[in-house]
């Protein structure tokens, strides 16, 4: 007599045949507007095959809004995103990031400012499951890539509540809780950014620069606001580099000295930075400390000194000492959480802008 | 004819689990009371909110007035709420 297999909690709606299924899936609201890969009992026993725990494990609870997230749940959305079961870890560890009490991630479910969720992958792992690291490394093409992305919004829709549409509210079937006022592409697949570790070897990758060791499996999950390209290709020294990055930074009005900030440089860029024998430390010190403007400078380029969400509207007379308060756009240079990522042709940086916390963990 | 197969689809959803809790009991008036005025720090939310101690202050005779700010991005906790247990009514303030 066989085992007896573990009994799935969740509710069956029936359907005839796969292209019925999906209709069903978008008629439930349960998609992202592009189609799913239908959730049978099948395809998800198949998934939880992957990670060795029961599928009514509860793997926390988005407090905010009464949520128990089971694994099982997690399952049923990674199978719609499209995932392979090798991918389930991964989006078990990045859940496990989200739910856990000591970050606040509530503001990347229900904020009106549009923030999508990023990772950042380290490790063996981005091989062992086929990640894309080099060319178009946060666009389109890689199944891993993209499907754990997508798998985590699925899961803030389905799963958080983070049902998007405001002003459509009539028309939803279920509670528009994503009240984003624009939204934004990355709130499709988010922004996947697994490393380029093996560009520079010599060059510790993040998880190590943060005290992992090189052979953990790491993500670091962040919440985003979005990206800022930056060109460097006229740049052709290390703090070329690192004024031409400051120097946009310093101007978006986000000098609060607060927060923290993604920074990838594709391998063209990095390797002038390695060439002239800068660490990755230096690098983040010598953008912080560029970036660093004064109260006095913020009120004379008229940017308000109460914070980015104030405008440039505060025409605030400069005052003693306005020359000695100074501020940069991250809270310290070890709020900079550098990677090289992208393909061999261009130089750029690509600049993600924080919205809410980030938090590594290693699986 | 190829006929459609049979299939079952499991809900990826989640539903909250609410408490049942009940409403606090109605004052009969703010004459001698203590109010607090909270907002969650975003734009014009302390405007208003003290716009409506202003004129609350004018039409009843508060004993007194509690100032707080809270944060949006999170639950309730109870370092951002000081002063609470000496309020008998409260009035949010929710920016955006």
């Amino acid at each position: 007599m066989g085992v007896p297999m573990t009994v799935l909690s969740s509710a069956a709606y029936e359907a005839d045949g796969e292209a019925d299924a999906l209709e069903l899936c978008y008629r439930n609201g349960w998609t992202d507007g592009l189609p799913v890969v239908p959730p049978t009992e099948e395809r998800v026993r198949r998934m939880l095959a992957a990670v060795p725990r029961e599928p009514a494990e509860v793997l926390g609870v988005y407090r905010e809004r009464g949520r128990q997230i089971t694994l099982e749940k997690v399952a049923i959305n990674a199978v719609m995103a499209g995932c392979l079961p090798e991918y389930l870890p991964l989006v078990v560890a990045i859940v496990e990031v989200l739910l856990d009490p000591r970050y606040d991630f509530h503001a990347a479910n229900a904020s009106t400012g549009s923030p999508a969720l990023g990772f950042i992958v380290n490790g063996p792992i981005r091989d062992a499951i086929g990640m894309n690291y080099q060319g178009n490394v946060l666009g389109p093409g890689n199944r891993a890539n993209a499907t754990i992305g997508r798998a985590l919004r699925l899961l803030q829709i389905n799963a958080f509540g983070s049902v998007p549409g405001a002003g459509l509210d009539e028309a939803s079937p279920l509670p528009i809780l994503d009240r984003a006022t624009l939204g934004q592409p990355g709130k499709y697949a988010g922004f996947h950014l697994p490393e380029y570790e093996e560009a520079y070897p010599d060059w510790p990758p993040l998880h190590v620069e943060r005290g992992f060791a090189r052979d953990q499996n790491v993500v670091t999950v962040f919440a985003t606001g979005g990206g800022l390209q930056i060109s460097l290709h006229v740049e052709q020294r290390a703090e070329q580099i690192a004024e031409t990055v400051a120097h946009q930074l310093a101007h978006l009005g986000r000098n609060t000295g607060q927060g923290w900030l993604v920074l990838a440089l594709t391998p063209e860029a990095a390797r002038i930075v390695v060439r002239d024998g800068w660490s990755r430390a230096q690098l983040r010190e010598a953008i912080y400390a560029r970036a660093t403007r004064s109260t006095a400078w913020l009120k004379q380029n008229g940017w308000s000194t109460g914070g980015f969400l104030h405008g440039a509207l505060s025409n605030a007379p400069l005052a003693p000492g306005d020359e000695l308060q100074q501020k940069s756009v991250v809270r310290g240079p070890d709020d900079i959480y550098l990677v090289v990522a992208g393909g061999p042709a261009g130089a750029w940086a690509y600049v993600l802008l924080p919205y809410g916390p980030i938090a590594a963990k290693a699986f | 004819m190829t006929i459609a197969q049979r299939l079952s689809v499991l809900d990826p959803t989640v539903q909250p689990a609410t408490d049942r809790c009940g409403g606090a009991a109605r004052l009969d008036s703010l004459d001698g009371k203590v109010i607090g005025l909270y907002n969650n720090g975003k734009p014009n939310a302390a405007r208003l909110v003290e716009l409506v101690g202003e004129e609350l202050g004018r039409r009843y005779a508060l004993q007194g007035v509690v100032r707080g700010v809270y944060s949006a991005s999170h639950g309730m906790r109870r370092e951002e709420w000081a002063g609470i247990e000496q309020c008998d009514a409260i009035v949010l303030a929710t920016g955006d």
